[in-house]
């Protein structure tokens, strides 16, 4: 069975909503009642905060110390004096477990029957697949293959006509009787005839097809070292869909240059660690992609701890968004100082799974977005442009745009 | 001969035709079509259209495969813990020190991801600027010759191995009662110093002798003789009203040359309102950078400096009525300048100085009783209190001695080159063989350390902590900037550990000395951590350390009795120290090497300067038609018992019967960019009194009849100024100045917006429109030092280009400082120099721009002129039309794999050269390829930056905020950058000076850096 990629927020809400519609919980939602109230501390097959919840039905005495414990775990230590739960309190640090008063009888026996039935997700989809791959500058024009392709064909054909014309006459001379068995030979100028009557629309024809080729020519070259839509599989099936998508974490809490200099930088792993330290399980992948971190930088998941004198191992990442070495480009210069949003060059990464390249990074990508953006003339350091801010308040213009203060001008981006 | 009019070279003040035709081109070859594919031999173009078309055919399928190859992958990988401080793409600085036995610079160190790639000066030392080598030496740090570990007997050893080894040895040599000698460098760390004492407490045969190759013995011994104290005196110069030098280079290679540049530099500032400045009188044999600014130069030969200075006492001395030295010749200089430099000199009484470069201890007694006389002490001369030398020749030959008396058992050799360096290094190289343990913690396999048992390699000092206090009362300290790149060991630790002392770490041994001496000193911060942070972070620290009161002592006439009296005849032979390569230690850096050198504009090489008369008279050089040619006839100099060919290089202003020759040169096992380049001078070094003098008698010159191949700038991109009205370096005497401040620049005519300007596109108008950059350079403040070249060059990634190429006039620094020359060639002591440093102009009306069939260069709304390198065809019209001739064309890939190597001698090259060397480039600049202009950009990149953080902190660019590297590094103040649009901003100041002007203003090119005419502070109605 496969899990639908992390909900929190959605079960909490369908919860709700159940509840005020007064109705019972059916066992089939077992899973997403673990996931809402029980997935924080506990996990099936493995430790966390709480103990592995598999086989917990055996280690009780009973079920209904189970239902007890759960509905209010201080109450029942308190008034059952059970030598199990005792030392479950003493073993977990003297903490006591959450009570969950709201959990029906029904509730917590479709958690149970979800954790009896557990199956640990397998590994298939991490691993395999190169990362990398060269970039490819889109897709090639099927009428490159097709013009040789008839190219060929009209040679052959001619070959073909002439050898069999050859044949013939030869046949012909051996044997004068066989003209009346024998095709009629027909010369290549009778043959071709049609076209030299018609020199004008070949010629249309050769232009057009000289046009196509120089326009493919030129499209060609100035698509060179472009890659939109450039998708490599990177070391680390990372998604920007479930975390900043789903999850709605914040760009710049991972992308800690995009305010702060010319580089938006990708995350070093203390940034990752700060959660995965008690996520060590995603929905899509399990524990594989995640552990590719804590391999990286030495977390010992099992003891919940750092590795000591563990030789660290940075991700190489494949980098998708390459500028030329000639560009100039600054992230705080866009992000703090212009206000734009990430997706306004990347796309709706919140939506990437895998992230590509979207848009096309040529230069006339940069300059028509310098044409129309308006620049934000309140920050102080405008003030300088008195002439403009003269405009501004006779009404002469109605705003600055990145180019009217020279932002197309060559240097600003290329030194 | 018109004497107002300025020339740069011998040929040019002579009339040579080939110079004018220099002159007139900006490309001084033909393409180079004299051996390619496309000529028949004799070298006539042979190439058909048909050739033409199969090329053509062949570059586009060429091009086609090529572009049909996959893009390749590129990586990206951040770092597994980001430090905290660092954000990937941001410079951070860090406060250090340079202080290496020759300069010392509180400095700071730009680092970006980790790596060093720019010094910068520390503003908090109070400092305006740093020198060249100080510049150049962030490139010594990826020097991939430098040694990657201990050796012993040139094979690698691991340092376990090595300390075991060297500590047995150490033990017998300590047992044995021997003499253990620490032979280093002077050293400026109290730290350092006082690892030295508890060594010597601990071992009492342990001597520690200071070398240092350009030594100051004589100056440091007359102030122990008149003072009671071997240490140099600090000069002030912000007070001195006549200065008096006697081949004393203190503007430039002295100690502190930049300090002493940015104070004698308050003192040449005339204004309208107070038309003062100081007056300056050199007596010289060579042109030394101090003695082509002085306002009064004279020849004087080597041998003649005691009896001159003498005899300047004696004019004293009848004004002050004291007793006159007896028996003195008299002796007078051109222009009747000793006289007058005594009663100018009088009349300034304890506003004067007296500087004298002789290493001749009589002679600098004599000095200092000069300075006594003018009552300087405690005035213009704070008495002895300045480390900057601590070298003893004394103890170095006696060293020699004790090792050849078998008395020496062990030799430490620290940041020394003896082996190179010392004239008598053969002794030397011949004593070291007999001592039994011998280790050397130089930084490379020099010419010492291959001599040596062990190399144990200190750390370069971006690698190392350190402190440094090189006045009393002055502290500060040397950070690490960068984990060691090679397997190197600072020297103190390694003497920590041979000792087996309690504390083996050297950054712990700093602390706890700070702690004990120097946290004490102090009041303002009452926790160590805070005061140890404080002094971290700021690098510099001053506390109030005792100073003693001295008084003179000392019997002039008496001492004076011993200076060796010489009648100046014969040919003598003068060793100077050039500005970039000083005493030779930084051979090995190319931007040393290819830094033109201020005065003869040569690079690569030491040459023989001789006067011009003295290469007409004796040597037989036309020099109309044969001064200005690359190929120069190289003469076999002698003298000392030593002899070297070299190159005749003809130098207005030198003395005539003198040779000039630059120590520093000649070096065999600096690695790959110094080996070979020049020859070594030291060897000519002559010993009178216990000392080394830096010049020798009896010199005999023979003509070989050889040819030697110069890589001079001096006939490259010169302006064509010829014509009567052309306006290209201004300048004026002081006394002119007062009558008419504005004289020398209100002949040009002013042209303004309304009258003259035609053009292809419109007037630009900066007015409320965001900014206007530009610059004013003060030409009497550039003291030629170059500092700013190199700072340039590390800024911008300006390629090296090596020897071969320089001389074809390819180099491709952005920034070139343009010597001028004033006065009769034939006479050395009419010589006046006046230094001009031309970059681009960023003219408005820009005649490199209309003529760009790419629009590859053109004008931006700020005023720059902007060179788009991706753009640029590479048709060179540009550089064609540029009238200041500063744009440069990138004939090969000269930043390519190939980085600094294969432009000298050498094409052996390893992957790790290339990818060290290119580690100093800034990531903020394109890295130029072949067949591209570039030229100065205004350092763009930091204007960018500068406006960026305004906007990032909502707020409005102050002045200041930015600078361009040359600004950055200029210690006397002569570069301003700024915003003429800010009314208020010092540049708009500059640019309404009455001195100002544009160089070619008649063309109306409409340039962006304003120069400030030069004062001459001269006496004469000139």
């Amino acid at each position: 069975m496969k899990l639908k990629t992390g909900s929190f927020p959605n079960v909490v809400i369908l919860m709700i909503i159940l509840l005020i519609a007064g109705f019972s919980v059916k066992a089939q939602d077992g899973e997403k009642l673990f996931k809402a109230n029980c997935a924080s501390c506990h996990k099936i097959d493995k430790k966390l905060i709480g103990p592995a919840l598999q086989g917990i039905r055996d280690r009780w005495e009973s079920e209904e110390n189970l239902y007890a414990w759960i509905k209010n775990s201080p109450k029942y230590l308190e008034e059952m004096n059970d030598p199990y739960a005792t030392a479950l309190f003493e073993e977990y640090n003297k903490t006591p477990m959450t009570a969950f008063p709201q959990l029906g009888d029904a509730d917590i026996a479709a958690v149970l029957e979800y954790v009896d039935n557990y199956q640990p997700p397998t590994a298939s989809a991490g691993g395999e697949g190169e990362t990398g791959g060269a970039a490819q500058g889109g897709g090639v024009d099927p009428l490159w293959f097709l013009l040789p392709a008839l190219l060929v064909l009209i040679v052959l054909a001619v070959a073909f006509s002439k050898a069999i014309g050859a044949l013939i006459n030869s046949a012909k001379e051996k044997d004068p009787d066989s003209e009346k068995v024998l095709p009629k030979v027909i010369s290549l100028k009778e043959r071709f005839g049609i076209f030299l009557k018609h020199r004008f629309t070949i010629l249309a024809i050769v232009i057009f097809v000289l046009c196509w080729v120089f326009g493919s020519l030129w499209d060609g070259a100035t698509s060179l070292g472009r890659q939109e839509g450039y998708q490599p599989a990177q070391p680390i099936k990372f998604s920007h869909k479930l975390h900043a998508g789903i999850n709605k974490i914040d760009c710049k809490y991972c992308h800690v240059g995009a305010e702060k200099g010319k580089a938006s930088v990708i995350p070093s792993l203390n940034i990752c660690m700060n959660c995965h330290m008690a996520v060590s399980e995603g929905p899509e992948y399990g524990t594989t992609e995640i552990a590719k971190i804590y391999d990286a930088v030495g977390w010992d998941a099992e003891k919940g701890k750092y590795i000591e004198d563990y030789e660290q191992k940075p991700i190489e990442w494949i980098k998708i968004h390459n500028l030329p070495d000639h560009v100039y480009f600054n992230h705080s210069q866009h992000v703090k100082v212009g206000g734009i949003e990430c997706q306004k060059c990347h796309g709706s990464i919140e939506e990437m799974d895998e992230v590509y390249q979207h848009a096309p990074l040529s230069m006339g990508w940069c300059i028509d977005c310098h044409r129309e953006t308006k620049v934000n003339f309140d920050n102080k350091y405008y003030s300088d442009y008195e002439a403009l801010h003269e405009k501004l308040k006779n009404g002469e213009i109605e705003n600055v745009t990145v180019e009217g203060i020279g932002g197309t001008e060559c240097q600003k981006c290329h030194y | 001969m018109n004497q107002d009019k300025h020339w740069q070279s011998v040929g040019e003040a002579a009339g040579d035709p080939a110079v004018e035709q220099l002159k007139k081109n900006e490309f001084q070859e033909k393409l180079p079509f004299d051996a390619g594919v496309l000529t028949e031999e004799g070298g006539n173009v042979n190439a058909s259209r048909r050739d033409f078309l199969k090329m053509f055919g062949f570059s586009v399928s060429a091009a086609t495969l090529a572009a049909s190859c996959e893009i390749p992958v590129r990586k990206a990988i951040p770092y597994v813990i980001k430090p905290e401080e660092v954000t990937p793409g941001k410079a951070l600085h860090y406060a250090s020190t340079f202080s290496d036995g020759s300069d010392y610079c509180s400095v700071l160190v730009k680092t970006r991801e980790g790596r060093p790639i720019k010094i910068e000066v520390n503003d908090k030392s109070g400092a305006n600027g740093t020198n060249a080598r100080v510049q150049a030496s962030v490139l010594n740090l990826y020097d991939a010759e430098r040694l990657r570990g201990a050796k012993a007997m040139g094979e690698d050893i691991s340092w376990e191995e090595v300390d075991k080894k060297i500590g047995a040895d150490f033990k017998a040599v300590v047992e044995s009662g021997q003499e253990i000698v620490i032979l280093t460098a002077t050293i400026l760390s109290p730290s350092t110093r006082n690892i030295f004492a508890d060594f010597q407490a601990k071992y009492p045969t342990v001597k520690v002798v200071t070398y240092d190759a350009v030594s100051y013995s004589g100056m440091l011994e007359a102030n122990e003789a008149c003072f009671g104290v071997r240490n140099l005196s600090q000069y002030d110069f912000s007070k001195a009203k006549t200065i008096v030098g006697f081949a004393a280079d203190f503007l430039g290679t002295w100690p502190t040359g930049e300090e002493n540049t940015q104070a004698y530099m308050t003192m040449r500032r005339p204004t309208a309102k107070n038309p003062k400045m100081s007056r300056h009188i050199h007596f010289e044999a060579g042109m030394s950078l101090t003695g082509s600014n002085a306002d009064l130069r004279a020849t004087m030969k080597p041998s003649q400096e005691g009896m001159a200075i003498m005899n300047l006492y004696n004019n004293l001395a009848v004004l002050a009525g004291v007793e006159q030295i007896p028996n003195v010749p008299k002796i007078e200089f051109a222009g009747n300048s000793l006289g007058v430099a005594s009663k100018e000199l009088w009349e300034n009484k304890g506003e004067s100085l007296v500087l004298s470069g002789s290493n001749d201890t009589n002679i600098q007694i004599v000095v200092n009783g000069i300075n006594n006389l003018l009552g300087n002490y405690g005035n213009s001369i704070m008495v002895a209190e300045s480390a900057h030398r601590q070298g003893s020749d004394k103890a170095v030959n006696e060293l020699i001695d004790s090792i050849n008396s078998g008395n020496v058992g062990a030799l430490f050799i620290n940041n020394v080159n003896p082996s190179y360096s010392l004239p008598n290094a053969d002794k030397f190289n011949e004593a070291v063989k007999k001592v039994g343990l011998t280790v050397s913690f130089n930084e490379r396999m020099d010419e010492t350390t291959s001599m040596v048992k062990y190399a144990c390699p200190d750390h370069n000092y971006l690698e190392a902590w350190n402190d440094a206090s090189p006045v009393k009362g002055q502290y500060s300290i040397t950070q690490p900037t960068i984990q060691p790149i090679f397997k190197t060991r600072p020297m103190q630790e390694s003497l920590l550990k041979w000792s087996d002392a309690e504390v083996t770490n050297y950054y712990e041994y700093i602390q706890n000395y700070w702690q004990a001496n120097v946290f004490t000193k102090q009041s303002a911060e009452s926790n160590f951590q805070n005061f140890w942070d404080k002094a971290v972070h700021d690098g510099v620290m001053r506390v109030e350390d005792e100073i003693e009161s001295r008084e003179f002592s000392a019997n002039i006439v008496e001492i004076a009795s011993n200076v060796k009296l010489s009648n100046g005849d014969g040919l003598e032979l003068l060793l100077y120290e050039k500005m970039g390569m000083g005493d030779g230690r930084y051979s090995n850096n190319p931007f040393l090497q290819e830094l033109p050198d201020p005065i003869t504009r040569a690079t690569w090489d030491n040459y023989a300067c001789v006067s011009p008369k003295y290469a007409s008279e004796v040597l037989g050089i036309n020099i109309k038609t044969e001064a200005d040619i690359r190929e120069k006839d190289v003469i076999k100099i002698s003298a000392n018992g030593y002899s070297i060919e070299l190159p005749v290089l003809i130098q207005p202003g030198q003395a005539n019967n003198t040779i000039a020759i630059a120590l520093g040169y000649g070096r065999t096992h600096a690695g790959r960019a110094g080996n070979g380049v020049g020859q070594n001078a030291y060897p000519f070094l002559s010993m009178i009194n216990g000392t080394w003098q830096r010049y020798a008698t009896g010199v005999k010159v023979e003509k070989t009849g050889k040819k030697y191949k110069l890589a001079l700038i001096q006939t490259q991109y010169m302006l064509d100024g010829d014509l009567p009205d052309r306006t290209v370096l201004k300048d004026m005497s002081l006394a002119a100045y007062k009558k008419n401040p504005s004289g020398a620049v209100e002949k040009i005519k002013k042209y303004t917006e309304s009258d003259h300007f035609v053009a292809i596109y419109d007037k630009p108008d900066y007015r409320g429109n965001g900014h206007h950059w530009a610059m004013a350079v003060d030409l009497n403040a550039c003291t030629g030092c170059s500092a700013c070249v190199v700072a340039c060059n590390v800024e911008n990634n300006v390629p090296v280009v090596g020897k071969e190429e320089v001389a074809r006039a390819h180099e491709m620094h952005w920034i070139r400082i343009d010597r001028y020359y004033k006065g009769d060639v034939m006479d050395s002591d009419s010589i006046e120099s006046a230094y001009q440093p031309m970059m681009c102009q960023h003219c408005d009306n820009a005649p490199c721009e209309n003529v760009c069939p790419v629009a590859a260069t053109n004008h931006s709304s700020e005023g720059l002129n902007q060179m788009a390198y991706n753009r640029c065809i590479g048709t060179r019209y540009c550089a064609n039309n540029c009238p200041y001739k500063v744009r440069r064309f990138n004939w090969f890939d000269y930043m390519g794999a190939d980085s600094f190597y294969i432009y000298n001698n050498d094409t052996d090259k390893t992957d790790t050269y290339t990818e060290l060397g290119r580690m100093v480039l800034n990531p903020d600049v394109t890295v130029r390829s072949r067949g591209v202009i570039e030229k100065c950009s205004f350092c763009v990149q930091r204007i960018q930056e500068g406006k960026l953080n305004a906007k990032k902190e909502n707020r409005k660019l102050a002045d200041g905020d930015i600078k361009t590297a040359c600004m950055q590094v200029c210690s006397a103040n002569a570069i301003v950058f700024g915003d003429l649009n800010d009314p208020k901003s010092e540049v708009s100041k500059l640019y309404k000076n009455e001195r100002t002007y544009n160089v070619l203003e008649e063309m109306h090119t409409l340039p962006s850096v304003g120069y400030m005419a030069k004062v001459r502070n001269k006496k004469e109605n000139a």
